[in-house]
């Protein structure tokens, strides 16, 4: 085995990958792309999400309980004139959902009747979100305050009105409150806010999808002979297969380093100890690397490499949380997660984000170390068979 | 039948047969839009699937806490989604919520309930952690509901005093009265989920759809890169020699993608509503999106590849192109939170048109005739992208 021939092999598959253009938008542009929109739609700011809002009523108790929904931070509000348009457009995903307060709410409130409001949610958003507690919240106060409002009229024989005046003016304190408190796991700070998440997520994802596209180049190198090539000349098989290994996972350990990069350069992306994004990333490389490499020797075409790489790679990076938290996900389907080395990998990101060290993430990177050391024997074995055989 | 026809029969006939016969076309168009489909319906689909256990840790253990805690217990529509575990005290249920072994806690402080009982005011609190987002949600909701409830009536037993309800100066007695009937009152007013439709629309009619327009792209490429390779082989030249005029070759090879990217929808509106569950709405109207759409990928598709020299390069495009389309179209992403102009250009995506036409014929039903806007945003995608795709094409065919 040469390494200086091996290196030189490695050094061909990069120059290749660096010279093609439409490659490096998907192995470095696709990644931040994403990185962005995601980031932008998504986790920017769970603060204010667009809410749609009917009237269906126009007594003052509705004004008040829209005026009081537009000043919560959680929802910035739209107003719509019917429920068709605005299910339409919480369909369409527009809006993030809406509210519709009926006719006859006013009505009921003050005679001691009862009214339903209705809250629509988006069946796409992926992400959780406080809007529907932040609203139900909302609507249980002003229906208290409206209940104390006509209780107060019916015993004490005052206007409605007057009695709603005295409402705001009982102390609050005198309250029930609900006192959130965050139990932090190791830091305060939350790990899906912010670009954090999807830069880490779409390394993951994309480090992944590279390394099975990869198997598409290993495939032609074979079939135009090239590899047969190398072979005839005084270069071992260990040599070729070493040149083969170490090319692709430069590549992937180099599209880590950019987007990781890249990602807290440009979007503020912060993932926590270096030392530990560092080992994640070499350890989740090779794993990919090997996964490729396998890959390249199962399939017969480049085609068939190119049209089952992306599918497979989206596919394990939804089941891996890569596509959105493994939080808000069944718990079967999370422990179904947790058989792609994506799981492990975002499992370790969050980690890091809340503070923990290289050695706070040694479980997970024994996990993803175990798959290299399952995978690596058996791609270079296959490799070797079909090189040489 | 005319020569021409017969001939783009024929090619098109070959084509499909050599796409079947290569089992990448098969994954493209069948197994991953399903696959994908699936995967995101089990994930994100049943929200009634969430269970969660909460930590209780109830210093208080008097009657209010305890209807708090008894009403979870036995709530009809919270039996097996929400579980309670009673913990010593805070502590306890505080570290049970650091180590992830409980979705969220619930502290009643001791004399909860003698301070709500004498209007001091009381706090719940709920314990949180990053680690479970949603279960924090939903403990809180819970809490802020109960909270609301309890001191409802309180609210409505100290405005009816502060109203001269109990007298001036207030009595005992009627006050004692007065808060036995404050607190059988009920709230007026129910917060209740809506369908975004007439009808429900479950999440894999959502995402049934979704799928099926993505990888509608990949799998009508096949055309338009079929074109490119048998450039590349020789045998389109071999083609344009023989005694088939040039136009049944670009109509074979468009036919046998039209058929294709139908069937590949078919199987998708086929499987979906069999194994997950989806509704894709009136059969006809159905058809009519599913025309437009397929015709939309295939003059998307070849317009991206007629900028490109090699088989590879094309494949790069038409991928770069589609991904960007459902980027913008919001596909995988939610589009709300995006400025207005990036809200309208979703709107405006031939898969955007396509995937809200189709969940608005789940969503209010309707038939042909309510899809004719989308159909016509559709096709003058499809009419205007083909065109200029032909343009560009019939250039690179003959040289």
């Amino acid at each position: 085995m040469s390494p200086r021939r091996a290196l030189l092999i490695a050094e061909v598959a990069l120059l290749r990958v660096a010279r093609d253009r439409v490659a490096l938008f998907f192995i470095v542009a696709l990644p931040l792309l994403v990185t962005f929109t995601i980031g932008f739609a998504i986790f920017r700011n769970i603060g204010a999400l667009p809410l749609g809002v009917v009237e269906e009523d126009r007594g003052p108790l509705t004004r008040e309980l829209v005026a009081r929904l537009a000043r919560s931070p959680v929802a910035r509000i739209e107003r719509y004139a019917d429920a068709e348009a605005l299910r339409r457009d919480v369909r369409h995903g527009t809006i993030a959902g809406g509210v519709v307060v009926p006719a006859g709410y006013d009505e009921a409130l003050r005679t001691g009747g009862s009214a339903e409001v209705t809250f629509v949610l988006s069946p796409t958003r992926s992400a959780p979100e406080g809007l529907r507690p932040a609203v139900s919240a909302i609507v249980a106060d002003e229906a208290a305050r409206a209940q104390a409002a006509a209780f107060a009229s019916g015993h004490a024989g005052v206007g409605f009105d007057d009695a709603r005046g005295l409402v705001d003016e009982i102390r609050p304190d005198a309250r029930v409150t609900v006192e959130p408190e965050s139990v932090a796991v190791m830091s305060s700070r939350a790990v899906y806010q912010g670009f954090s998440y999807p830069a880490s997520a779409n390394t993951i994802l994309f480090i992944f999808i590279t390394a099975m596209a990869a198997a598409g180049g290993l495939i032609s190198a074979r079939k135009l002979g090239i590899d047969r090539r190398i072979l005839a000349t005084p270069t071992s098989v260990a040599t070729l297969v070493a040149g083969h290994f170490v090319g692709r996972l430069t590549i992937g350990l180099l599209q880590g380093l950019v987007v990781v990069g890249a990602g807290a350069l440009l979007f503020g992306a912060r993932y926590g100890d270096p030392a530990g994004v560092a080992a994640l990333v070499v350890s989740f490389a090779l794993v990919a690397t090997a996964v490729g490499i396998f890959l390249g020797t199962v399939l017969r075409t480049p085609e068939q490499a190119s049209a089952i790489a992306p599918p497979l790679g989206i596919a394990l990076g939804m089941l891996g949380g890569t596509m959105w938290p493994l939080e808000i996900v069944p718990q079967a389907m999370r422990t179904l997660g947790h058989v792609t080395p994506h799981a492990w990998a975002m499992d370790a990101f969050v980690a890091l984000g809340r503070g923990a060290d290289l050695a706070g993430i040694a479980p997970q990177l024994a996990v993803l170390g175990g798959f290299a050391a399952v995978l690596l024997p058996l791609a270079t074995w296959r490799l070797r068979r079909v090189l040489v055989g | 039948m005319r020569p021409l026809v017969l001939a783009a029969f024929r090619i098109a006939a070959k084509d499909l047969r050599l796409r079947l016969r290569d089992r990448s076309a098969l994954i493209v168009a069948f197994f991953a839009p399903f696959g994908i489909a699936m995967i995101i319906s089990f994930a994100l689909g049943d929200i009634s699937s969430f269970r969660a256990t909460f930590a209780v840790a109830n210093g208080d253990g008097a009657e209010f806490s305890r209807a708090f805690v008894d009403g979870i217990r036995n709530a009809p529509n919270l039996r097996g989604v929400i579980t309670l575990r009673d913990t010593a005290d805070a502590a306890e249920a505080r570290s049970l919520v650091a180590s992830g072994s409980v979705g969220a806690g619930l502290v009643f402080p001791a004399g909860f309930s003698d301070d709500v009982r004498a209007g001091r005011g009381a706090t719940v609190t709920v314990l949180r952690s990053a680690d479970s987002p949603i279960s924090g949600e939903v403990a809180q909701a819970l809490a802020t509901s109960f909270a609301a409830e309890l001191g409802a009536s309180r609210l409505a037993l100290d405005t009816a005093i502060a109203a001269g309800a109990a007298g001036e100066p207030p009595s005992p007695e009627r006050v004692a009265a007065l808060a036995d009937a404050a607190a059988s009152t009920a709230t007026p007013v129910r917060l209740v989920d809506g369908s975004v439709g007439a009808g429900p629309v479950r999440t894999a009619s959502y995402f049934a759809p979704s799928m099926a327009i993505f990888f509608l792209f990949y799998t009508v490429q096949f055309g338009a890169l079929g074109v490119l390779a048998e450039r590349r082989d020789g045998t389109l030249a071999r083609l344009l020699a023989a005694p088939i005029a040039r136009e049944a070759v670009l109509l074979g090879k468009a036919l046998g993608m039209f058929v294709l990217g139908l069937v590949s929808l078919g199987v998708m509106i086929a499987s979906t509503t069999a194994l997950l569950g989806a509704s894709w709405g009136p059969p006809l109207a159905v058809a009519s999106i599913a025309l437009a759409t397929v015709l939309a990928a295939m003059g998307i598709t070849a317009l991206a590849a007629t900028f490109a020299a090699t088989e590879e390069r094309a494949a790069g495009f038409v991928s770069i192109v589609a991904l960007g389309l459902s980027l913008l179209g919001g596909t995988f992403i939610p589009i709300d939170q995006a400025p207005p102009i990036m809200r309208t250009i979703a709107l405006a995506t031939p898969n955007g048109i396509a995937l809200r036409a189709f969940t608005d014929l789940v969503a209010d039903g309707g038939g042909v005739v309510s899809t004719l806007p989308a159909v016509t945003g559709i096709l003058a995608f499809a009419i205007g992208c083909g065109a200029v795709a032909l343009r560009r094409g019939g250039a690179l065919v003959a040289a």
